[in-house]
């Protein structure tokens, strides 16, 4: 009797209509034809040629596994479901991809504008410098040393926060969106494996 | 002025720009207004591209309410300003009220099963209301 361990990832891309074990997950056994028998038992195929998200139980995975070779044990080492992305293997339009990132930079730039511009009204930024000014003893409308350095000390706190100008990066951690980004994506990926639960319509 | 006047408001102004940047853009990031906009297009790839666009509006919208310079763009540019600002806005407001799960602990009190969609869009129609009363009655 022979262990063959498996690792699922919380989500997986498949461009091909059959579906095999090799697909979705990472297999490891002592020997390797046994890994490479396991890698290749079909799973199921894509009936339906458009883009979907199929939720997948590691219990259907191991079950078929059992099935196609005899006297294995299965260790799943990942997650206990799964999401199947299929997506047909079509050429993407990349125009329409910089059309989008075009208009989203758009509403990120002057959204930001806006939301700066809104936070220094509320704070009455204008007003503490004058105060700032008159209260060091000077001419309350100021000599413009404060409006500079606050005006290249917020882009340089964007920098620092974000940690990177365009590609150079400051250093290699990724960034607070990049995290954000991945912690949305995993959010959104088990909300569609809990639906798909609570629905029934996944693959045990 | 002296040159530890100047000197001091450098330091202050220098460090206040630092902080407020890293204040709003920390709030902004945890809002997840961007990565949001960034999800439902499916450009994930330019998440960079954003945060500079992020940089780029902070910095100009910053420079121009503190000089009140003018900026001639235009009628087109005016417009591009309004529907970028107001699109984000309204974003950054369902954003927080979902940050926040507002909704979801309400409708977990009432008991509501369906009609989610239904709540978003009255949402959406009570900020248009707020909105317009606001800036064309109040």
């Amino acid at each position: 009797m022979q262990t063959v361990y498996i690792k699922t990832e919380l989500s997986c891309l498949v461009r091909n209509k059959k579906i095999t074990v090799g697909d979705v997950c990472q297999v490891y056994a002592y020997e390797e034809k046994v890994a490479k028998k396991v890698r290749e038992i079909e799973l199921f195929r894509i009936s339906k040629q458009e883009k979907q998200k199929i939720s997948v139980s590691s219990l259907y995975v191991i079950r078929h596994i059992m099935d196609a070779v005899p006297d294995i044990m299965v260790v799943n080492l990942g997650e206990p479901d799964f999401l199947l992305e299929y997506k047909p293997p079509v050429q993407e339009k990349k125009w329409m991809d910089y059309l989008k990132a075009g208009v989203v930079g758009m509403i990120v730039f002057f959204g930001s504008a806006f939301t700066i511009m809104t936070f220094n009204e509320d704070a009455n930024v204008a007003l503490i410098f004058e105060k700032i000014y008159q209260n060091t003893g000077g001419n309350p409308s100021g000599n413009g040393w404060l409006e500079l350095s606050y005006a290249i000390g917020l882009p340089l706190g964007i920098l620092l926060f974000f940690n990177h100008f365009a590609s150079a990066k400051l250093s290699s951690d990724p960034t607070p969106l990049q995290i954000q980004m991945r912690q949305y994506e995993q959010q959104e990926d088990t909300t569609i494996i809990e639906n798909a639960a609570r629905k029934g319509d996944r693959l045990e | 002025m002296t040159w530890w006047q100047n000197g001091s408001f450098l330091v202050i102004g220098l460090c206040g720009g630092l902080l407020v940047a890293g204040g709003m853009f920390a709030f902004l990031a945890m809002a997840g207004v961007v990565t949001r906009l960034a999800a439902g297009t499916k450009t994930a790839k330019f998440l960079l591209f954003y945060e500079d666009a992020a940089l780029f509006g902070a910095t100009v919208g910053n420079l121009w309410y503190i000089y009140q310079t003018g900026l001639p763009s235009g009628r087109l540019g005016l417009g591009l300003y309004g529907l970028g600002a107001g699109i984000f806005t309204g974003c950054l407001a369902a954003a927080l009220a979902e940050v926040i799960n507002m909704l979801p602990v309400l409708s977990e009190r009432v008991s509501l099963k369906k009609g989610m969609t239904g709540i978003m869009v009255l949402f959406a129609l009570g900020k248009l209301a707020g909105a317009l009363f606001d800036l064309y009655f109040a």
